[in-house]
């Protein structure tokens, strides 16, 4: 149970109902906050007049008003108060990013895209979203291109890509182990590799002539969620790029 | 167009969405209509096109006029490479600020507060581009601890998936348009059979959000290439996301509660 102004009223002056309707409130503190008068009456079993009678008993105009004063007093603790401010900061980031983002860059990768035959577009657990993004939106767009979204696939894919492909490739943060064997296979035929990372990789995959993109991703700070909203928004900016460029 | 009051947005009707909404893909002729060619053109009366332009901060509707052609005349001196640029960014945004605007943290925790209980979940996907965004939900639900979680991929499935689930389970239905007629009948039976029906769709009036318990909107431009849908699902993905933020902050909150009360 949250502490907030609910404890500090005492049953005294209270009628037998009041009273329900106080522990009910203060057993449900977060329920209350987003539940309408009608919604608590049929859950409690009284009526609109009884529980705006007592929202007045403790000193309220009604329960709007009582409603109000109880997520002022919740937000102050610090876990509802993020709830209010989640949504404007993620947007935030994501403009953030899409600032950092260099022009002549995304253009010289729409361009690759335009112009090359053969495009390979990869990244598995939760990059596989913005690669399966991408690649279903090329589709939609008459770009033909790939979708590999199994490390084995693209090891083994990376021996018989054609000379001067192109290798997109979604990672968390690019793990050298499972990677140095793709891109010196990839060097070989000279492909353009266009990386987009989660967190900074390591800086020897990356050679001088690849394209490199850090997307800042975000953990969510309760576990190690990552909502990939950034390469996303990366994947949205080349598609609508494409559309005008087409 | 702006919206520099993202926070009057929810006080919006259904009808006044509707008008947004309009709008929004039609700026250009709007900004050179008259209110009462405007609302001739939306079936709606002078006075409600008044009052949902005084509920958005403006005067009246020359000056609501006036804010989309100088947006318009930003739009339009951006002809060369540079600003191009910059002008997909502020269209990117705009619909992502407008759903921003949309999300009513209300019904995101009342959501929040339902999949908290861990009840079987039920996901549909279409088919098409929808179905990335389901994915996505299906593994981010996973990865936030929710223990049941279904998808389908036929219509038939799901259907037979509704008969045989216990009342109560949740079925969540994603479509950028809301009027997708097989994800409307499906979420229609689901809905007629006891279930708690999620969806998260476009903000015009549409069929989905009617048959929902629940449903989180978002601003969407319908976009085709010759037959193949091509519109935008990143508003569709930033609702999810945040969905699941908010999910995991609750978690969190609800089991800090739990710590104290002990």
């Amino acid at each position: 149970m949250m502490k907030t102004f609910l404890n500090n009223i005492s049953y005294e002056n209270l009628t037998d109902t009041e009273s329900v309707i106080l522990d009910y409130f203060k057993e449900n503190v977060k329920k209350v906050i987003y539940s309408s008068l009608s919604e608590i009456c049929d859950e409690l079993y009284v009526s609109n007049a009884s529980i705006i009678r007592f929202c007045q008993k403790i000193g309220f105009r009604g329960y709007n008003d009582f409603k109000f004063k109880l997520k002022t007093d919740l937000s102050r603790s610090t876990f509802s108060s993020d709830f209010w401010t989640i949504i404007p900061q993620n947007t935030e980031i994501l403009k953030d990013f899409a600032d950092s983002l260099n022009e002549n860059q995304m253009n010289q990768i729409c361009d690759y895209i335009l112009t090359n035959k053969s495009i390979y577009i990869y990244g598995q657990n939760m990059s596989s979203f913005p690669a399966k993004y991408l690649y279903s939106m090329l589709l939609t767009m008459d770009i033909r291109c790939i979708l590999i979204n199994w490390h084995e696939f693209l090891i083994s894919l990376s021996s018989t890509m054609p000379e001067n492909s192109i290798l997109i490739l979604f990672t968390n943060y690019g793990d050298k182990k499972s990677y140095s064997s793709v891109i010196e296979q990839c060097r070989k035929r000279n492909i353009k590799i266009i990386w987009i990372s989660s967190k900074e990789i390591d800086f020897s995959l990356v050679q001088e002539d690849d394209i490199y993109i850090c997307a800042n991703e975000v953990t969510i700070s309760t576990n190690a969620l990552m909502t990939k909203m950034t390469s996303l928004l990366f994947v949205q900016i080349i598609i609508e790029m494409l559309m005008q460029k087409r | 167009m702006e919206f520099s009051h993202t926070n009057s947005l929810h006080s919006l009707t259904k009808k006044e969405l509707e008008i947004l909404q309009y709008v929004h893909n039609h700026s250009q002729e709007v900004s050179q209509m008259s209110i009462q060619a405007f609302a001739k053109e939306i079936h709606y009366s002078t006075s409600t096109v008044l009052r949902f332009c005084r509920k958005l901060g403006f005067s009246g509707f020359p000056e609501f006029k006036y804010s989309l052609k100088t947006n318009k005349n930003i739009e339009n001196t951006t002809t060369s490479n540079i600003q191009s640029f910059s002008k997909i960014k502020s269209s990117i945004f705009m619909d992502l600020d407008g759903t921003t605007g949309l999300l009513n943290t209300d019904n995101i925790l009342q959501i929040a507060n339902i999949l908290s209980d861990n009840p079987p979940i039920y996901l549909h996907k279409p088919g098409g581009l929808t179905d990335v965004p389901v994915n996505y939900l299906e593994s981010m639900l996973f990865l936030s601890g929710c223990r049941y979680v279904q998808k389908s991929s036929s219509k038939r499935l799901t259907q037979h998936l509704i008969h045989t689930a216990e009342s109560n389970s949740v079925f969540i239905f994603i479509s950028n348009s809301g009027a997708y007629s097989s994800t409307v009948d499906v979420a229609k039976e689901a809905k007629l059979h006891g279930m708690i029906v999620i969806s998260i769709s476009s903000i015009e009036n549409n069929d989905l959000a009617e048959v929902s318990d629940y449903n989180l909107r978002l601003f969407s431009r319908q976009r085709e290439n010759v037959g193949a849908d091509a519109a935008s699902r990143l508003s569709t993905f930033f609702v999810l996301s945040s969905l699941i933020e908010f999910f995991a902050l609750y978690k969190k909150g609800v089991e800090n509660d739990e710590n104290l009360s002990k």
